[in-house]
């Protein structure tokens, strides 16, 4: 022997021992980078609400604040700045002494004028709309581009107005510089969807409902998540009677554990009591679970990510069909697909980068290490046969000779070159 | 004359190793495996034979290519 090499085929993006080292993680880690940074620079909260012009004034009267021109003081230091755009009126909360602070005393805020309207202010067609306003250091749109770039946003666009918007992990962003002011405001929109959550009887209003007492939804929140997500969400959890008491004193809510996972059942003697309840106890527990805590068809909405190896399209093709892969598609660089009832979605964030997988819909996560696992080793297998077809090819353009080819115990392929 | 012996995995990785190429040319080699298998090289390990000097004789035209990796 002279010399022994390693060596690996371009349609890996690194070593194929090295890419092992690869787990499968949940998405909302990438988005938490920068938690701490984003939370110290928070300089306030926009809230698109239900409320026509001419009914705002009716409703700040029954609130505890001042108002002077289009904005309201209130005693606990939040100001709330009322826009009017088109038909209804946007709230923009402000001058409270930290994030946490802003959220809870606009919450409060939100709380008593949904009590005065009777019905949920902010709901829009199923989904409430607020976004996080914060400072940045940017001063000039090309450092926000490249960062952006950098980070892996999707559908970058300057508009007319000199603003940069932009997708990033899944959000819509926007880039924009305040009047006299010398550094650029990003404004992240937090869309929650208000689902279904199975309630009968006539509604009044925009989502009131009569006839109930009683609720429970099912969740996929497992022991050892409930507290943690419970205090992340600013709620307390009595664990004598498995009770977390609820703003409105005429709802309460119990959790029942069963089969793994808990129930949380809500009652009291107002209807409006309970759907207010469990829409605002969800949406927070929802933010600090990082995924849609609630049972949709008895599948986790949780999405979880892997960085491939694979930088092929054509493998990676190949592989997902001979493993089975239904529905598979191409779409503006991305390759979708289902298997074993997951959805999957393979993108490259940039053009020398390997694939990513974002999956949804995961009923089990070892079914889904496994299925990962099992797709590392197809793609493999092609690599190999590839590569083998390839160099039995070339070797006459470099006056070569094969000598002999051995299959052995491991399944590796030996051949034997005359240099 | 001397050999490639050129093992492939099943997970796609790629091992050779040279046999009775003396000095530097085997590093040539590494050229000859990029090309054939569109694949970049990870590694080298050099072995005793790559130090021991290859004989040439009078008439024998031989040229010896710096090889950086």
């Amino acid at each position: 022997m002279s010399i022994t090499l390693m060596a690996y085929p371009m349609a890996f993006l690194i070593d194929p021992n090295e890419a092992k080292k690869e787990t499968l993680k949940p998405a909302t880690d990438n988005a938490e980078h920068n938690k701490d940074v984003a939370q110290g620079n928070l300089k306030a909260i926009k809230v698109l609400t239900n409320i026509k012009y001419d009914e705002l004034p009716q409703i700040l009267r029954f609130l505890d604040c001042s108002n002077k021109d289009d904005t309201s003081f209130f005693q606990n230091g939040l100001r709330v700045k009322w826009i009017n755009k088109g038909k209804y009126e946007i709230a923009y909360g402000y001058g409270c002494l930290n994030a946490e602070e802003l959220r809870n005393n606009l919450e409060q805020m939100f709380a008593q004028m949904d009590k005065v309207t009777q019905r949920n202010v902010r709901l829009i067609e199923s989904s409430e709309f607020f976004y996080n306003v914060y400072e940045t250091g940017y001063t000039n749109v090309t450092d926000i581009y490249a960062n952006l770039k950098k980070e892996g946003a999707k559908q970058i666009f300057a508009t007319s107005d000199d603003e940069i918007v932009a997708t990033l992990n899944d959000q819509n962003i926007k880039y924009y510089k305040p009047a006299n002011e010398e550094t650029f405001t990003l404004e992240v929109e937090q869309k929650v969807q208000i689902l279904n959550i199975g309630l009968s009887g006539d509604y009044q209003g925009a989502n009131v409902t009569y006839g109930l007492t009683n609720l429970k939804i099912k969740t996929n929140i497992k022991k050892g998540e409930l507290k943690k997500f419970l205090k992340a969400a600013n709620y307390l959890y009595y664990e004598a009677n498995s009770q977390t008491p609820l703003k409105n004193s005429n709802a309460a809510l119990n959790w029942i554990y069963k089969n793994g996972y808990y129930t949380a059942e809500f009652e009291g003697s107002n209807n409006a009591a309970i759907t207010k309840e469990a829409e605002i106890i969800f949406r927070k527990l929802n933010i600090a679970a990082g995924r849609d805590l609630r049972y949709i068809n008895d599948v986790s909405t949780a999405i979880y990510t892997y960085k491939t190896n694979y930088t092929d399209k054509g493998v990676l093709l190949n592989t997902l069909t001979e493993h089975g892969a239904e529905e598979i598609a191409e779409n503006n660089g991305e390759i979708s697909c289902k298997l074993f009832g997951m959805e999957m979605v393979y993108y490259k964030k940039s053009d020398n980068d390997s694939y990513t997988l974002d999956i949804t819909q995961i009923s089990d996560k070892n079914t889904c290490v496994n299925v990962i696992n099992d797709l590392n080793e197809e793609y493999g297998l092609n690599i190999q046969e590839i590569t083998y077809n390839k160099i039995k090819e070339r070797l006459d353009q470099e006056n070569m000779r094969l000598e002999s080819e051995t299959v052995m115990d491991d399944n590796s392929i030996v051949l034997t070159i005359e240099v | 004359m001397g050999k490639m012996k050129i093992r492939l995995f099943p997970d796609g990785s790629i091992q050779m190793d040279t046999e009775g190429i003396k000095g530097k040319r085997c590093m040539d080699y590494a050229k000859v495996l990029e090309r054939l298998a569109d694949a970049k090289i990870s590694s080298i390990e050099k072995t005793e034979e790559y130090y021991q000097q290859e004989m040439l004789t009078l008439d024998e035209q031989a040229t010896e290519k710096n090889y950086d990796i």
